[in-house]
């Protein structure tokens, strides 16, 4: 039995490094693709935030702790790759607000309404961001900024959050099949 | 939850709507956190064109005219109608299309350049009154 146990476990664990390490390249390639596209409005920090979509996937499927390293994963690759310190800076404090709001809701909520999880995923991920332009720039003028970052973080988060909880569903219609 | 969330959408939604002051201005051009040139638009004729090349060691610089000779750099022009970005090196140029920006507007920002160009009704007034 207890050689049986050891053994699943080991099969487990080896199927969560694989996912994870496919999730956090999934949200590479997706900040990468989107990166590409030309800015929607002349407001700097409106973007679709497309990779919120992986991080959320991975609290809802494998926990906190999972979430955290596949988005830490992605923002070190990607400040590595396309950025340098000073994206990094905004990248970590506006994803480590998100996410931690993120956990929290998605615990008041019990996993359900993931929308609203990613919107206020969104809406933290700007606040963040703003704090981190406070922090570069030194000054405060950069607040002017606060309402329309406010709108755009819960729509673009509404959008991350609904097409993440499409995706856990429509997985969890094909597992159910197989 | 959603009514948290739908409070924050319809205030920011009041600002933006309410947000337009108009007045006197008085601008200010920050790169990397230093104020590097300040001028009241009233007080402009002419176009002036500056280009302020930010610097990692707080010594950033302001050169009059266009200089694009440095790696990074914001051409800013200031005419009696507002001041808007005409050149600069940063990849989304976002700085760029913010375009024309008239007293009351939203600042300036240019993120990688670390550039903030604000105009405030006058000295001491509005965003500037609770920088630092």
């Amino acid at each position: 039995m207890a050689r049986m146990r050891t053994h699943t476990d080991k099969r487990k664990s080896t199927y969560r490094i694989a996912a994870l390490g496919l999730l956090a390249a999934m949200s590479l390639g997706i900040y990468a693709l989107e990166s590409l596209l030309p800015p929607l409005f002349p407001i700097p920090g409106i973007k679709p935030g497309l990779s919120n979509i992986i991080t959320l996937f991975a609290l809802r499927r494998f926990g906190k702790k999972e979430a955290g390293i596949v988005l830490l994963v992605r923002i070190l690759l990607s400040a590595l790759l396309f950025g340098n310190a000073v994206s990094l800076v905004y990248s970590l404090l506006g994803g480590a607000a998100a996410l931690c709001i993120e956990i929290i809701t998605n615990a008041i909520l019990k996993g359900r309404h993931l929308y609203l999880t990613g919107a206020f995923g969104g809406l933290f991920h700007n606040t963040g961001q703003l704090a981190a332009a406070m922090i570069i720039m030194r000054t405060a003028a950069v607040l002017a900024y606060t309402p329309y970052l406010a709108i755009a973080g819960i729509l673009t988060g509404l959008f991350t959050g609904l097409c993440a909880h499409y995706l856990l569903s429509s997985l969890r219609v094909q597992e159910e099949a197989a | 939850m959603s009514a948290i969330l739908i409070l924050t959408l319809l205030l920011s939604v009041i600002f933006v709507i309410t947000d337009k002051s108009e007045n006197d201005a008085y601008i200010t051009i920050r790169s990397c956190g230093e104020v590097v040139w300040t001028g009241s638009l009233t007080a402009v004729r002419d176009e002036t064109v500056l280009t302020v090349v930010p610097s990692s060691d707080g010594r950033a610089k302001v050169i009059e005219g266009i200089d694009t000779s440095y790696e990074h750099y914001n051409v800013i022009s200031i005419t009696s109608d507002g001041v808007s970005v005409t050149e600069s090196d940063c990849k989304n140029r976002i700085c760029i299309h913010q375009g024309l920006m008239t007293p009351g507007d939203l600042p300036i920002v240019c993120l990688p350049n670390k550039l903030l160009i604000t105009i405030s009704p006058d000295e001491g007034n509005g965003a500037d009154a609770y920088t630092y």
